[in-house]
């Protein structure tokens, strides 16, 4: 008896050891009205072999990058189209799991195409291509600034040297940021690659590359660089520091852009935080010391958060690597439970700096408080951060976590563009009100990554960059109307254009593309964002598009009450004046970007698109 | 007997202090003979570095079974002498004229044999006998100022407490020996304890954690450390806080880690609680300090909170790590003494509020200060970071890898570095962010000096090179487990 079960036991499991032979007859109707592999869809065990047979017609089988492609790139192939015989599948394509498309290459129009599951069927982890540089570009642009600042101290007794070798800094690493963007081109995978072993015990190293989902960020970072040594020309107080500091922190933020090494991320993480306190506490406002505070520690406890769950993903994938890129390998292994939690604990960090509602209270105070130079640094990069953070550090290893805080993410962001649009109407301060437009702004920017789309998330970078020339531009027009007239509120303002006309064209010029206007940066990523959107939660999209509505009303009113109708009586305005060049030129240079990139979307979405493919890939999606 | 030439630097620091005092009565220099202290640390902290160096890793020698010199010692006494310098050096500008500076440096010496002694014991009595000779040298340092009623007060309160504290260690001790008969710590080690729970040996171990508690300032045996902090010549606080502090986790980490580590049932889970209380208290104690000797203080009760969560745990990792925040502890807690010390010289006061506009009257002191506090705080990329991240790491991996309640201590240590920011960050903002209301100060060369090694430490030696050492801590801690 007990032999019998034996028997009846190795029977039933034989087929699962040994590997079949499986057959896949390739044909077409004798009256040549349909082509088709019989069975289309076939499913085999990992190590089975598979024979394509001809019958009927002249074929050949082909691999294909996905279910969509009509040609072949790379991969398998039987050779040019024959009549007759038979090929076998290299045993290499059945050795894993992972499901195969293929095609025939003169019948595909026909829909002669077929597919592969080999095992579970999972695809496995794509390989990012990787690639080296010869030359350290990445390192030169992390090092200028810091060496721009260093020289900037050296010359603190000579109040008017440091703004020259700031701009001087500055313009050169805009070059260097123009020349990676380049170099970065809209191939898959990191380029300009480079690796400086740190600790090798732990795996920590500082690992460079840039691909294109940083290289937008760091042209953002190089072009926002002159503009705000420019805006702060004029700087009187303590010049040597403040420059000094400007460039630290641009080191930083470049530093947040191109690493790829957890450790070294959250290094760069915090290290934007203590230039931007001391430039807040030290040239900021009436309440500077209280917003400084509550900046930093908000964002530090946050940050925090996040570090528990750099040392989690470090912990759990085993690989003895903080790289991105080796722990995103892993990511088949975690657990759902442990993504969940992991992913709460990153986003917790992102989220405070978006900022998203409710983590924002920090952002209007150290706005208001900030100088201007420090409110174009902190609204046109600091908050992209997060948002990159969240894209480079969280998505790629954590595939369930995000897809299980998507409806959250989804709320948040929707409450964040309503809630800040609304808090935007309410403000009588200019500067507050742009802020609060932020929120609103990097709302859209998550709703986009939270769609978990290709066009949403290059939306969401799309929108990073363009909030990141346009936000900078509002808070310029704040600033100069702060020194101009001496107050920022919006009600005791009034008729100004009639004593600067020119400005005031630069500015209407600045909120309209703020709203959105079609042919501005902002509204290609709108766009985007909400077809997006529409294609994941359908008439949900009603809800943003009403907020869209909010925005359009507040920058028009505001625009209306401070430009236009009667000269104010209640401030003194005899004052007033065009801008002077170092203040309109920034303006300027931003506006016509601006257009740039709304009339040729291109030049950005190339890059971004395919690194926004590539994520998704990582994360098993697409 | 073999390796005798590793304890020069003790029988050269014993010679010196026994020197001095006939030095000063043939010559009565006083300048000398501090001088003289100085250059005799100096050489023992150099003697200690090429024996280390030069002689390849430290072979373990053993001397009649009391004493052994192994890289854990090695490494400590490097620390100790360097702390020793540091603070003899801001000594010699600090006191003045003050009569009795030989007496000091006398005394600062002995208190740096005692410590070097204990890094290197290998039984508890010699261990006692080392933490004896470094505390009632240092009972008296703090006291230095005789006509000052601060330091005298302070001077009366460390005795006081730590009289009271050495004999709880030493009762501790002597119920330790009543268990095992013995008094090596190897052979404590290997005593089997069995697996049921002895009160007896908990009763030993409360006595003992009650009175290195005491040095290691943990709550609740921390009260004095505000005071003597406070009241002490600021030179002497900068030891206490680097040298005496260190002192203590040596000694725990030898009785708790390696002698009673098969026993570690029986206190884990009190340490744990202690530490979470201490790096509570001390941090919610220090938000509302005025003064910044107290404040430092409890800033150090905290430390020593963040410190104590590795014993726990236990493994490798995380007591490396934790050797690793004692020594960065001692720059970044001397330093910022040595600076205190600095602004006190130039008459401008021990409150928070004497450091406003300190940027605008020395830029370096500044900016030292500012980075110790954020190294203390915990932000990169200065050198507390990369210790403090470690020592946390190797408590969560533990807690990742089987026992999930040491997250609580993670936790706990996350939550009150956040906390922390707060106070630091009213000193640094009072640095920069206010004017002077005096004009500039000369401070002492000295101290620039020192202010700028200690600045290059945080920023660049410890960042770059925080893999080798931390390396090497781990070694240090592997030879305890």
């Amino acid at each position: 008896m007990k032999r019998f079960f034996a028997l009846v036991l190795l029977l039933a499991l034989l087929p699962a050891a040994a590997a079949e032979t499986q057959t896949v007859t390739v044909s077409q109707s004798g009256d040549g009205s349909s082509y088709f592999f019989e069975p289309a869809v076939l499913q085999v065990a990992v190590g089975d072999t598979v024979i394509f047979v001809w019958q009927n017609g002249s074929h050949n089988v082909a691999q294909a990058s996905d279910v969509e492609a009509v040609s072949y790139e790379s991969g398998f192939r039987s050779g040019d189209p024959q009549a007759g015989g038979n090929w076998t599948l290299p045993a290499k394509y059945t050795a894993a799991d992972g499901t195969l498309e293929y095609l025939c290459k003169p019948h595909v129009m026909m829909g002669m195409r077929g597919s592969i599951i080999v095992g579970s069927g999972a695809a496995p982890i794509p390989e990012m291509a990787l690639s080296f540089g010869d030359f350290p570009w990445l390192s030169y642009l992390l090092l200028l600034p810091l060496l721009g600042a260093l020289w900037c101290w050296g010359f603190r007794n000579h109040p008017g040297a440091p703004r020259i070798i700031a701009l001087g800094t500055t313009a050169a690493t805009l070059l260097l940021s123009i020349v990676i963007f380049m170099k970065a081109g809209s191939g898959s995978g990191y380029r300009l690659m480079e690796e400086y072993v740190w600790s090798s015990q732990f795996g920590v190293s500082l690992l460079l590359g840039v691909d294109g989902l940083s290289a937008p960020m760091v042209l953002l970072t190089g072009i926002l660089g002159p503009l705000t040594v420019l805006f702060a020309w004029e700087e009187r107080k303590r010049p040597a520091l403040f420059f000094g500091l400007l460039l630290v922190m641009q080191t930083a933020m470049l530093g947040v852009f191109v690493t790829l090494d957890y450790f070294v991320f959250y290094l760069f993480w915090e290290v934007v935080l203590i230039p931007m306190f001391f430039l807040i506490a030290i040239w900021g406002g009436p309440a500077r010391r209280y917003a400084a505070y509550k900046f930093f520690i908000y964002t530090f406890t946050a940050s925090l958060v996040m570090l528990v769950g750099f040392m989690a993903l470090y912990f759990e994938s085993g690989a003895q690597s903080f790289s991105m890129i080796e722990i995103a390998k892993h990511s088949g292994s975690f657990a759902p439970i442990f993504q969940k939690w992991v992913f709460a604990a990153l986003f917790v960090g992102f989220a405070v700096k978006m900022p998203m509602v409710p983590f924002h209270t920090w952002l209007p105070d150290a706005h208001v408080e900030a100088p201007t130079a420090g409110s174009i640094v902190l609204a046109g990069i600091m908050l992209k951060l997060g948002l990159y953070g969240l894209m480079r550090a969280a998505l790629a290893p954590l595939p369930l976590g995000a897809e299980y805080f998507v409806p959250v993410m989804v709320a948040l962001a929707i409450i964040s563009i309503i809630y800040g649009a609304v808090l935007s109407l309410a403000q009588t301060d200019l500067k507050k009100l742009v802020a609060y437009s932020s929120i609103s702004h990097m709302g859209i920017a998550l709703l986009g990554v939270a769609t978990l789309t290709e066009l949403g998330m290059a939306g969401a970078v799309f929108m990073m960059f363009a909030h990141g020339l346009l936000s900078p531009a509002m808070f310029m027009i704040a600033g100069m109307l702060l020194h101009q007239v001496g107050t920022r509120e919006i009600p005791k303002l009034g008729g100004l254009a009639q004593k600067q006309p020119y400005t005031a064209a630069l500015v209407v010029i600045i909120f309209l593309g703020s709203l959105g206007l079609p042919g501005m940066a902002i509204f290609v990523a709108e766009l985007a964002v909400f077809i997006a959107f529409f294609e994941s939660h359908g008439y949900w999209l009603l809800l943003p598009i009403f907020g869209m509505v909010l925005t359009a009303g507040y920058h028009l009113w505001a625009l209306q009450r401070s430009l236009f109708g009667p000269l104010s009586e209640q401030v003194d305005v005899t004052k007033v004046h065009e801008a002077p060049w170092y203040e309109q030129w920034p303006m300027f240079t931003i506006v016509a970007l601006a257009i740039l990139f709304g009339v040729l979307p291109r030049l950005l979405m190339a890059p971004v698109t395919v690194a926004c493919y590539d994520i998704l890939r990582l994360m098993g999606v697409a | 007997m073999a390796g005798v030439e590793l304890l020069f630097p003790e029988f050269l620091l014993a010679t010196t202090a026994l020197l001095l005092p006939g030095t000063y009565l043939l010559h009565r220099n006083a300048q000398l003979c501090g001088r003289l202290a100085v250059a005799t640390l100096a050489v023992a902290l150099g003697a200690t570095w090429l024996q280390w160096f030069g002689s390849g890793a430290a072979v373990p020698a053993t001397y009649f079974g009391h004493l052994e010199i192994n890289l854990f010692s090695q490494l400590f006494k490097f620390a100790f002498l360097a702390i020793a310098l540091g603070s003899g050096i801001v000594s010699l500008a600090y006191l003045g004229d003050l009569p009795h500076r030989p007496e000091f440096f006398t005394l600062l010496l002995t208190a740096t044999l005692g410590m070097l002694i204990v890094a290197s014991a290998t039984d508890l009595l010699t261990l006692f006998i080392g933490i004896e000779l470094a505390a009632f040298s240092s009972y008296a340092l703090v006291a230095f100022q005789k006509h000052d009623d601060g330091s005298t007060e302070a001077g009366a309160k460390y005795l006081l407490i730590g009289a009271f504290s050495s004999a709880l260690t030493l009762y501790g001790i002597s119920l330790l020996y009543g268990l095992t008969g013995t008094l090596e710590i190897a052979a404590i080690a290997a005593n089997d304890w069995g697996a049921s729970f002895s009160g007896v040996l908990f009763v030993a171990i409360l006595f003992i954690i009650g009175g290195l508690g005491f040095k290691v300032a943990a709550v609740p045996f921390h009260a004095w450390a505000p005071d003597v902090y406070q009241g002490a010549p600021t030179p002497v606080t900068a030891f206490l806080a680097a040298g005496s502090k260190a002192m203590g986790f040596v000694a725990l980490l030898r009785i708790f880690v390696t002698a009673l580590g098969p026993a570690l049932a029986e206190w884990q889970m009190l340490l744990a609680i202690i530490a979470v209380l201490t790096m509570t208290v001390g941090n919610l104690a220090a938000l509302r300090q005025q003064d910044i000797g107290r404040m430092l203080a409890y800033s150090s009760v905290a430390q020593a909170g963040y410190i104590l969560a590795a014993f726990p745990v236990m493994t490798e990792l995380a007591l490396g790590g934790a050797i690793f925040h004692i020594l960065v502890h001692a720059v970044m807690k001397g330093g910022a003494f040595v600076i205190v010390a600095a602004v006190g010289m130039a008459g401008l006061g021990y409150t928070v509020e004497s450091y406003r506009g300190l940027a605008q009257r020395s830029p370096l002191l500044a900016l030292t200060l500012t980075v110790c506090l954020l190294a203390l705080v915990g932000i990169p990329p200065f050198g507390g970071f990369f210790s403090k991240f470690w020592l946390f790491y190797g408590i969560f991996q533990a807690a990742m890898a089987g026992q999930q309640w040491l997250l609580w201590l993670v936790i706990a240590g996350v939550l009150n570095s956040a906390l922390s920011l707060f106070y630091y960050l009213r000193v640094i903002r009072n640095i920069y962010t206010e004017d002077s209301q005096g004009e500039a100060r000369p401070f002492g060369g000295h101290t620039r000096y020192i202010a700028l090694a200690v600045l290059l430490l945080l920023t660049l030696l410890i960042p770059l090179q925080y893999d080798s050492i931390l390396m090497l801590c781990r070694e240090a801690a592997a030879s305890l487990l």
